[in-house]
């Protein structure tokens, strides 16, 4: 039942995100004909305020998959097919996974496009060192790709965690979804302070560096986003008052 | 006979007011239940609760032996009041949703019965007009085999010259020896297909039961009962 979730949610808003991941391609392609921004305001400003878009938009667009896709109309639906609510959560998790992954490639191929007259490939011979010092680029980027997603997933069941608080457990929508609101940001802001107490402390142990001590924070988002998992299945398990 | 579909002492509060006050049923199998009572009355907190809609209630709800939740969901076929279907869906989709979910959904049955109403199977749900949409519903419901269909409204919203024909649909369709639950407040149009009645009154029973009983004991039809129960 949950593959066939998650194919219902990708087909739910796979739309939205695949014109907003054209989009961005779309930009990486013709801007520099338009304006040279990597060499306006550096590339790296480009990634930023592409990585920045995505943020904004991928908590607009969670926000209102979730909100309305298990507490609106549609919830009518959802909430009537034969699955546990522990499924429901996992499927919307797993889809904001997957476009959330798609739209960093999509900004990450927009900075390489807008910035294709700054590169130059130079084929020659490749030798055991260099060999090795693509493993290792590959392999931080791993680390920080998961360190990235481990967040994401504890933003996103934070914001679930306030839908589902400020849908399900309280009447009046207006001090629900103040709420539910103030849940999301305490769990957000909560595990942002706890993570800068962890780097804090490793800093103290001698793990200061990223290599050493990514394993830690990462775990603690992991664990964050267990607890704001089980909690959203609870509320909607036990609480859900289907307006 | 096997009971379908059993609440006891059920309640349910919206904060301070209360939306069902202590209300307990039976449906046995192969009934067809008119849960009749005006707006605010809890018919529809009743059937959310027992579609698994509302979770925060206290009594015992049991249908076929289940309390609402991923078994009940199984045997339980549910026509919202309103349109629950996103409105970019295109109504063939529809029925794949529910073929993919429901192992006791039977899509030719629900295509013959589309074509019957005249519903077009490649237009989009937002593309349909509101009675049309409904009888969308009443298909994907009721081409299900379920041991109890939970109708919310299902005539409300059709004009009256299709009341006899989704009516029809319904008393032909639904699946045998299951029970249906169906809630309305136009009873003339359809009091003579009720074996039961139940009333509603401030969430709590007012009269119940079987419906000619009723008819021969007050002298009346259901529907002059309704307006002699109800009236200000």
């Amino acid at each position: 039942m949950l593959g066939k979730l998650i194919r219902l949610d990708l087909r739910f808003a796979y739309k939205k995100y695949l014109a907003m991941a054209a989009l961005l391609i779309l930009s990486g392609i013709f801007l520099p004909w338009i304006v040279d921004l990597s060499a306006a305001v550096g590339l790296m400003s480009v990634f930023m305020v592409g990585f920045l878009i995505i943020a904004v938009m991928s908590v607009y667009l969670v926000f209102e998959n979730f909100s309305q896709n298990l507490f609106g109309a549609e919830g009518y639906l959802m909430h009537t097919l034969p699955v546990r609510p522990w499924q429901l959560v996992a499927s919307k998790t797993v889809t904001t996974f997957l476009w959330f992954n798609l739209m960093c490639a999509a900004v990450v191929l927009m900075g390489i496009l807008m910035g294709r007259g700054d590169f130059s490939i130079q084929f020659g011979y490749i030798g055991a060192k260099e060999w090795a010092a693509f493993g290792d680029f590959l392999l931080a980027c791993l680390k920080i790709w998961v360190v990235i997603n481990l967040l994401m997933f504890v933003v996103v069941l934070a914001l679930y965690l306030g839908i589902a608080f400020a849908s399900v457990s309280l009447r009046g929508r207006k001090l629900g979804r103040l709420c539910g609101g103030a849940v999301s940001f305490v769990g957000i802001w909560g595990v942002v302070y706890l993570a800068a107490r962890v780097a804090e402390w490793l800093a103290d142990v001698g793990m200061a560096s990223f290599d050493s001590a990514w394993w830690v924070e990462g775990g603690v988002f992991a664990l964050f986003a267990v607890l704001y998992f089980l909690l959203t299945t609870y509320l909607i398990g036990h609480k859900l008052n289907l307006r | 006979m096997q009971t379908v579909l059993r609440i006891d002492d059920l309640h349910k509060m919206y904060g301070a007011q209360v939306a069902l006050g202590g209300v307990s049923l039976a449906i046995p199998e192969g009934r067809i239940v008119g849960l009749l009572g005006p707006n605010g009355s809890g018919k529809t907190t009743m059937i959310k609760i027992i579609c698994g809609l509302l979770h925060d209630y206290e009594g015992d709800v049991q249908i076929c032996g289940y309390t609402p939740g991923v078994e009940s969901k199984r045997l339980v076929s549910y026509l919202p009041d309103k349109m629950t279907l996103p409105a970019w869906l295109k109504v063939y989709e529809s029925l794949g949703i529910y073929n993919g979910f429901y192992e006791d959904f039977d899509p030719q049955k629900a295509r013959r019965l589309l074509d019957q109403l005249e519903v077009p199977e490649h237009k989009r749900i937002g593309e349909l007009s509101k009675g049309m949409q409904e009888k969308l519903q009443l298909v994907l419901a009721i081409s299900r085999q379920a041991r109890l269909y939970v109708l919310d409204e299902p005539i409300a919203g059709v004009d009256p010259a299709s009341r006899d024909v989704i009516l029809s649909i319904i008393m032909d369709n639904f699946a045998h020896g299951a029970s249906i639950l169906l809630s309305t407040h136009i009873i003339s149009d359809v009091e003579t297909v009720f074996d039961d009645v139940i009333f509603l009154k401030e969430g709590r029973i007012h009269l119940q039961g079987d419906a000619e009983t009723l008819r021969q004991e007050h002298g009346q039809s259901i529907d002059g009962l309704f307006r002699e129960v109800y009236k200000c």
